[in-house]
């Protein structure tokens, strides 16, 4: 389902930006409010905050190391930039409903311009280094691209830099904007995946048909695709539901254009699970999990039966895309052992999976 | 019976207690009701079966009465001992229920351990919900003598494939 704006608050001094005048344009039915800095009035609920659109400068670096690099995992040398907070998407298990819980407001940044001046400060200072830097950790990478065309400004960015991928993660189908897009090997297109089952909990996300669908035209428009199975969601039929989501995914997708596939299991912090509980959206594959606390206090389902889904998971997939680098997302040497039959270092892992986004 | 204002009354439940039990309808608010009244929870108590038991539900695509009137909860209930016992044999039971995986691979590898023939005075100890990357062995003794005993015969017990299979079940589900 394409997003579009019950109402746009746009903060006072940024009308004119570029953000804002997209927005402005592809959204002409929507009413526009002005606001500024500390008056904008706290939405009613999480589900409410998802609806209007903020546009809005956003305030210190957009650069960061992903989150997913904590002490005692392994870790891919991911580096994310927030271009947007909140998505307008509603997945029962997303950590956006309790990291976000304080500022929940969907908001896109209308400073892009200099998030993309500090990307290239640190492009410019490492020429030899390969960046691999994603817009999706706190938003959904393509959910607002029919209202803001950012990726019109993304796209060619990257394209023209030798020493960076950007990849923009999506559970959406909002690709029309790349099309015409000339992306020089420079951009890969990922999609999070779960079986229909799970999806159904994925509120107001592109059907996984239509996910596909997308993926077979970035590819025919010249991107690499890649592969998110996360959250991998233990539910009775697991294993049936995970084969028939692989076989549709090698069905609809040439191999050789898979940049690469990560697999991550359902993680939830007890935070989290107080606010999935909390609201009235229907969660059961979040809530019914065999999950327990770990190490570093996130929810996951217990070692063993993770480590048996992972490897069912790496071996259908390393049948079928036998070249796609493959990764595990924040887990354990233990568990990448285990599963993945090595540990590679930080810096391995980010060279081997920096390498799958070539031609 | 006891209505639910009357209970929350009793037993000073906090108000989003009773509202999360409210929101179950009129028979998960009995169902609870039916449960708790006889056990005489407490605010804790009930928050922490509301949590298992909804967890339960959302696992099995059932509600939150059918959960509470299984046969095996039924059965945990007529327990013997008293209040704190059958309070604690109820949460034992809704555990079980909760984690079908995890609890059936506990079994196997305390059936497992129970085979290896660990001398007196020797623990082997997983890690809790089997979330962790090591052993625990601990071996106490009150002389060199019985020391050497003790860990002779734990080298004896570990010659077996006991421990080989405890690992597999632990960490890889297998077994």
């Amino acid at each position: 389902m394409t997003f579009r704006p019950a109402e746009i608050w746009v903060e006072r001094g940024v009308e004119e930006s570029r953000v804002a005048r997209e927005t402005r344009s592809r959204c002409s039915g929507a009413p526009v409010r002005s606001f500024a800095d500390g008056e904008l009035p706290p939405p009613a609920s999480f589900a409410e905050a998802k609806t209007a659109l903020v546009l809005r400068r956003h305030r210190g670096g957009f650069l960061q190391h992903c989150p997913a690099g904590t002490a005692g995992m392994v870790c891919c040398n991911y580096l994310v930039v927030n271009f947007a907070s909140n998505c307008p998407y509603d997945c029962s298990y997303c950590f956006l409903q309790d990291y976000l819980a304080d500022n929940p407001r969907l908001t896109a940044f209308t400073n892009v311009e200099d998030g993309l001046d500090e990307i290239a400060g640190v492009l410019d200072m490492h020429p030899h280094k390969q960046f691999r830097i994603g817009t999706g950790e706190l938003a959904d990478s393509l959910a607002l691209d029919p209202v803001t065309g950012l990726s019109r400004l993304l796209v060619p960015f990257f394209a023209a830099r030798d020493n960076a991928v950007l990849e923009l993660k999506t559970k959406s189908a909002c690709v029309a904007d790349l099309l015409d897009l000339e992306p020089r090997g420079r951009v890969v297109v990922s999609w999070s995946l779960n079986p229909d089952s799970v999806a159904a909990e994925e509120y107001g996300t592109a059907s996984i048909a239509e996910r596909l669908s997308a993926a077979s035209r970035v590819l025919a428009a010249g991107y690499k695709v890649a592969f998110h199975l996360d959250p991998i969601v233990e539910h009775e039929g697991w294993q049936e539901a995970y084969d028939r989501l692989l076989d549709d995914v090698f069905e609809a997708v040439d191999v050789a254009a898979i940049a690469w596939f990560s697999l991550g299991a359902l993680r939830m912090t007890p935070g989290l699970q107080r606010a999935v509980r909390a609201r009235a959206l229907p969660a059961r594959h979040a809530l019914g999990a065999e999950l327990v606390p770990g190490a570093d206090g996130k929810m996951r389902v217990w070692r063993g039966l993770r480590v048996r889904m992972y490897r069912h998971l790496v071996e259908r997939i390393r049948a079928a895309a036998p070249r796609a680098p493959l990764y595990l997302c924040m887990e354990t040497p233990g568990v990448w052992q285990k599963a993945m039959r090595e540990v590679p270092t930080d810096r391995e892992l980010g060279i081997r999976i920096a390498a799958g986004a070539r031609w | 019976m006891l209505d639910l204002d009357a209970y929350a009354a009793e037993r000073r439940l906090r108000d989003a207690t009773v509202a999360r039990v409210r929101a179950l309808g009129a028979d998960g608010c009995a169902a609870v009701l039916e449960v708790a009244a006889p056990l005489g929870m407490n605010d804790n108590h009930l928050r922490d079966m509301l949590d298992l038991v909804e967890d339960i539900a959302a696992r099995r695509c059932t509600d939150v009465s059918a959960v509470l009137r299984d046969a095996t909860v039924a059965g945990a209930l007529r327990g013997e001992g008293g209040r704190s016992d059958r309070i604690r044999a109820l949460k034992a039971c809704l555990r079980r229920l909760r984690y079908p995986q995890l609890s059936a691979a506990l079994d196997r590898i305390a059936a497992r351990r129970q085979e290896m023939g660990l001398p007196a005075g020797v623990a082997l100890d997983l890690p809790e919900n089997l979330e962790g990357d090591e052993v625990t062995v601990t071996v106490r003794a009150a002389s060199p003598a019985q020391l050497r005993s003790r860990v002779a015969s734990l080298a004896r017990a570990l010659d077996g494939d006991g421990i080989d299979a405890i690992f597999a079940i632990w960490q890889e589900a297998e077994g």
